[in-house]
C-alpha cells in the first residue's frame, strides 16, 4: 500500500498585500514499491466542494501511487476553505418566523431560536434563503486566481525538493496535473505559468473564466423537507483586483503550449458550455477536447455527461 | 523513507530544470513568475 507524508512549508507570499506569514500542508503518497526512474508526478486538483482531506482524494492518493507508478501530490491551496460545503450561515429570522406564522397559524414562542425555527420550518415543504458566513479577508481569500495556482506548483516543487534531498531519480518527463471543474481551470493556469512544467494536463469540466468572480455561488440543501438556498458571496467579488487576466482565453492566446492537454466535458455542462470550451481548444496545440454525451456513460468512466462527470475512484 | 523536514532555508540552493521567467501582461499589470529560487516566486507590477 502506498505511503503517505505530509509537509508543512513556509507558502509563496500574499502577491495582493505582499504579507508573508502563510504555511502551506502538502500532502504526497509514493508508491508502496518506492520511486524509480519510471515514477511520475501527479498533481491532483479538487474544485469546489472537494480538498485533500475528502475520502475520494486520499483515496485517490493512495491508489494511483500504485497502480500508475506516481508520487501523488495535493495541498490545501490559498482560500480553498471558503470553497467546501455550508459550515456556517445567516438567514432572515424575522422574516421567516413571520411568514411561519402568517402561513401555517403557528406562533413561535417570542424568544424562539433560529435553530428552533428551522427545526419547525423542516417539517414543510419550502425554501429558505440564507447566506454563508465567510470569514475571508484580503489575507486569506478565495481568489480563483493565482495564489491558488501558485500554492499548487509550490507543492509540486516542494516534493521535488524532498525526492531530490533523498537521492531518488524520479521520471521528469512524466509531471501531470488533473484538475476537477475549478481545479481544471487551475491546472490550467498553472501550465501558463509554469509553461514548461507538465507534461500532460487532465481537463475535467474546467471554466474559461471562474463564474464566482462575479456572480454568487449556490448550494442547495436538504433539511427534512425543507430545502435551504445559501449563498456565497465571495470577497473576490467585491475586492478590486486584476479579474480580466484570469480569462483562459486571454491567458492562452499567442501561448505555446507544451504540455499535452486531454479535455473532458459533459455535453449537458450547465455550468460551462462546451461550444465555448471546444472553441477555446481549437487554438491552442497539443489538444485533445472529448465532448462526453449520454450515451457514453457507462458508469465506469463517465458516470453522467453533466459538469463534472460525476468522477467517481 | 522521507525523514526530511522541509524548512524555507533548504529551499535555497535547490535547483531544478527552470522555467524561463514567464510574463504575463494584462491591461494594467505586469505579472513576472521566476523559478529563480526553485519555487514559484510571482512579482506584479502596475503599468505606467
Amino acid at each position: 500500500m502506498a505511503k503517505s507524508h505530509e509537509l508543512n512549508i513556509p507558502a509563496h507570499y500574499n502577491i495582493y498585500n505582499g504579507s508573508n506569514s502563510r504555511n502551506l500542508n502538502i500532502y504526497f503518497s509514493e508508491p508502496e514499491n518506492g520511486v524509480n526512474s519510471e515514477t511520475g508526478i501527479l498533481l491532483l486538483i479538487p474544485g469546489f466542494g472537494g480538498n485533500s482531506q475528502s475520502n475520494v482524494y486520499k483515496k485517490m492518493r493512495s491508489l494511483f501511487a500504485d497502480q500508475h507508478n506516481l508520487i501523488v501530490v495535493q495541498c490545501d491551496y490559498f482560500g480553498s476553505e471558503f470553497m467546501q460545503s455550508t459550515n456556517r450561515f445567516n438567514f432572515d429570522f424575522e422574516k421567516y418566523k413571520a411568514l411561519f406564522s402568517a402561513n401555517l397559524g403557528i406562533k413561535l414562542k417570542n424568544d424562539a431560536s433560529a435553530e428552533k425555527l428551522l427545526e419547525e420550518l423542516a417539517k414543510y415543504e419550502c425554501v429558505v434563503n440564507a447566506t454563508e458566513i465567510l470569514d475571508e479577508s484580503v489575507d486569506n481569500f478565495n481568489d480563483m486566481g493565482f495564489m491558488q495556482a501558485l500554492d499548487l506548483l509550490t507543492a509540486v516543487y516542494a516534493v521535488k525538493a524532498v525526492l531530490s534531498d533523498n537521492q531518488l531519480v524520479y521520471n521528469e518527463n512524466k509531471i501531470i496535473a488533473y484538475g476537477h471543474s475549478h481545479g481544471a481551470y487551475l491546472s490550467l493556469l498553472c501550465n501558463r505559468i509554469a509553461p514548461n512544467e507538465f507534461t500532460l494536463i487532465i481537463d475535467n469540466s474546467a471554466w474559461i473564466k471562474p463564474v464566482y468572480l462575479e456572480s454568487a455561488r449556490c448550494l442547495w440543501q436538504k433539511y427534512g423537507k425543507m430545502t435551504m438556498q445559501i449563498e456565497f458571496d465571495y470577497f473576490a467579488q467585491r475586492y478590486h483586483y486584476d479579474k480580466e487576466i484570469l480569462d483562459l482565453s486571454v491567458l492562452y492566446k499567442n501561448f505555446d503550449n507544451q504540455a499535452k492537454i486531454t479535455a473532458f466535458h459533459g455535453i449537458d455542462d450547465n455550468l460551462v458550455s462546451y461550444s465555448l470550451k471546444r472553441e477555446f481548444y481549437k487554438g491552442i496545440k497539443n489538444t485533445e477536447f472529448n465532448l462526453v454525451d449520454e450515451g457514453m456513460v457507462d458508469n465506469k468512466l463517465f458516470f453522467s455527461s453533466s459538469h463534472g462527470l460525476n468522477a467517481d475512484f | 523513507m522521507f525523514d526530511y523536514v522541509m524548512s524555507k532555508e533548504n529551499f535555497v540552493g535547490h535547483l531544478f530544470k527552470k522555467a524561463d521567467l514567464v510574463t504575463i501582461n494584462s491591461n494594467q499589470y505586469i505579472y513576472k513568475v521566476s523559478y529563480d529560487r526553485s519555487l514559484p516566486h510571482m512579482t506584479v507590477e502596475k503599468k505606467q
